[in-house]
């Protein structure tokens, strides 16, 4: 167990204590949502949420549930704040990336409450650094009010065969154009770049299509430049939902496994580009 | 025109693309009643391909589905820039891509490329194109007089010792021997870099014909993509090719395919008459000072007085000390044509010092 040198004194002002013994399991999902330089903290008893916005177009959230780390506790119903990510990373990954197996760094991140810096503990081989990384006022992460109840489309897919579509991109193209329909082409991805059009054609009986569940045609057109940095996650993830509700909102959840094969979830949350008459 | 490449056909496909984007910017697509023929050529217009598929080599080939309508077959011209991506990842397209489907669609002036892959997914890419003539070069192979072949994996040993720097070859050949070496413009960077002969005895080939001793030199970056092509699948080359200033032509046949490249060589300044045209009366005045100075290797320098919009040559001996300016490099279209070579009389020459 790391760092046992603090005091009962210490540990008592912290409002959040949470220790990882592998502080990967943090930042690797940390960095699925990395595009902006400030993300929002949101801890409650159940777990750590992790919220970054773009243009109020688009949110990732990442979950790290409680029981992935292996201390948590949390003294008030939530606690929140806001922090540079991009510092928080550099922190996280102090150490450098490291290459031996069975040698991790630990970490033991606390806050004392508003007002007080963030400050983590970072263990690696018997040598231990604090970092202190100032907190902002949380601002209000945006709701998108996407919920269930308004979902018209839904598939589930594994990430393999969108990898290998993201990856093919054409980045020319100013939007990615997302067709869900209960015919032909069931679940298209379409891009429209400078050499011409590109669809990417999921049918719903493939075996990468684990759920199907599309009621209407629906056409929405997406930021490309939004969507990019999703890769990110779906490098990371086994399998991905992709809903979208009767506004043309875009939902994209995704199950992430960690290095101890635990599961975590990202998600993202975009607004349609434009509006596009239904086919 | 429609076509059906299956699985395994679909990566040969790909790799003749590849081949061809070593050597132009655009790719020609022309269906033809004995099949498809993709050609390109090099922005210099001194490098030509043409990769020509046999109805045998696609599960469907319908090269004019109009044809009752008394329409002609349309050739079209794609960026390479565009057509390249999709054949790009050869080792895991290999393993998912079932079938390729390639369409010219007239009324939209787009030609659809439809890859149906593993569990299903397809992906489809409409690129728009341009119409226009057929290329050909125009090369009657069976009038030359040297017919060299064999297999790929020889010449691909052969090709690795140059680096891939190295922009052109001289290839000599005589009665008793076949030489390939590096071929550098000016004798100061033979001295500063490395240069490399092999030489090759007639029993390596398969086919050896030597109808006229000759020693040509063209570009190897051309060639490499074809070479590269012929060794993946084991194919031999055969080389048709004549004398100094005629074009060299390497040729990958197949039951299925046939590959050409054509590649211009630099002339040979002891010819009595050029053997290509030279545009216009500047390389005719070289020509003739060369031939004047031809028992000695010469060095032309070209000097632009743009001011005046006037150029005048001076032509110095190989002994004569080195100039300390720098050279003016003509433009690569120019080179083709004009640049003097050693002369085969010069070749035993030792390095200038």
């Amino acid at each position: 167990m790391p760092l046992s040198t603090q005091s009962q004194a210490d540990i008592d002002q912290y409002i959040l204590i949470a220790s990882l013994d592998n502080a990967r399991n943090l930042s690797n999902i940390l960095k699925a949502i990395s595009f902006r330089d400030h993300a929002i903290f949101s801890a409650t008893q159940n777990g750590l949420k992790v919220t970054v916005e773009d243009s109020k177009c688009l949110q990732a959230n990442a979950f790290i549930q409680a029981d992935i780390f292996q201390e948590y506790i949390i003294k008030e119903d939530t606690v929140g704040f806001q922090v540079n990510l991009t510092v928080l990373l550099d922190c996280l990954t102090i150490f450098g990336g490291s290459t031996v197996p069975g040698v991790c760094t630990a970490l033991r991140m606390c806050y004392n409450g508003y007002g007080y810096p963030l400050t983590m503990f970072l263990e690696e081989g018997g040598v231990v650094t604090v970092c202190k990384i100032n907190t902002q006022e949380p601002e209000e992460p945006i709701d998108f009010d996407f919920c269930s109840t308004n979902v018209t489309n839904k598939v589930i897919l594994q990430s393999d065969s969108l990898k290998e579509a993201f990856s093919e991109l054409d980045m020319t193209s100013a939007v990615l154009q997302i067709t869900m329909s209960p015919s032909h082409p069931y679940f298209r991805l379409s891009t429209f770049g400078n050499s011409g059009n590109a669809h990417y054609d999921y049918p719903k009986d493939s075996d990468m299509m684990e759920l199907f569940q599309c009621t209407k045609i629906q056409t929405n057109r997406y930021k490309m430049s939004l969507l990019k940095p999703s890769t990110k996650a779906l490098a990371l993830s086994c399998k991905v939902s992709v809903r979208t509700d009767s506004r043309g909102f875009l939902s994209l959840q995704y199950l992430v496994r960690n290095d101890d094969g635990q599961i975590c979830f990202v998600e993202y949350y975009c607004c349609p580009d434009e509006e596009v008459e239904e086919e | 025109m429609k076509c059906v490449i299956e699985g395994n056909g679909v990566k040969v496909f790909g790799k003749a693309v590849h081949a061809l984007s070593r050597i132009g910017d655009e790719i020609w697509l022309d269906p033809l009643e004995k099949g498809l023929a993709v050609r390109t050529v090099s922005s210099s217009q001194s490098a030509c391909a043409c990769f020509s598929f046999t109805p045998l080599f696609f599960q469907q080939y319908i090269p004019d589905p109009d044809i009752q309508k008394g329409c002609e077959a349309v050739k079209c011209k794609l960026n390479m820039k565009c057509v390249l991506p999709l054949f790009r990842c050869a080792s895991w397209r290999e393993r998912s891509v079932d079938r390729c489907e390639i369409t010219i669609n007239i009324p939209n002036s787009r030609v659809i490329f439809q890859f149906h892959c593993r569990h299903g997914t397809t992906k489809i890419y409409n690129l728009g194109y341009q119409e226009c003539e057929a290329l050909h070069a125009v090369f009657p192979a069976h009038l030359c007089p040297n017919v060299l072949m064999a297999q790929s994996k020889l010449l691909g040993d052969i090709v690795v010792h140059f680096p891939v720097s190295q922009e052109e070859v001289t290839l000599c050949i005589s009665s008793f021997k076949v030489t390939l070496k590096s071929f550098c413009e000016e004798e100061n960077n033979c001295i500063k870099g490395m240069n490399t002969e092999l030489m090759l005895h007639p029993d390596e080939f398969d086919c050896f014909q030597v109808g006229e001793d000759s020693a040509v030199t063209f570009c190897l970056k051309e060639l490499r993509g074809l070479l590269s092509f012929a060794e993946s699948y084991g194919l031999p080359v055969s080389s048709q090719f004549g004398v100094a200033g005629q074009p060299v032509s390497f040729t990958v046949k197949d039951m299925t395919l046939e590959a050409h490249v054509v590649l211009s060589t630099l002339t040979d300044p002891n010819l009595e008459s050029p053997s290509q045209p030279a545009p216009g009366g500047v390389d005719e005045q070289i020509l003739a000072l060369v031939k004047h100075n031809s028992t000695l290797a010469v060095r032309i320098k070209v000097v632009f007085d743009l001011s005046l919009q006037t150029s005048s040559f001076e032509v110095r001996s190989s002994k004569a000390e080195e100039p300390k300016e720098q050279m003016w490099a003509p433009s690569p279209c120019q080179k083709q044509k004009t640049q003097t070579a050693l002369t085969p009389a010069s070749r035993k020459q030792p390095p200038v010092q």
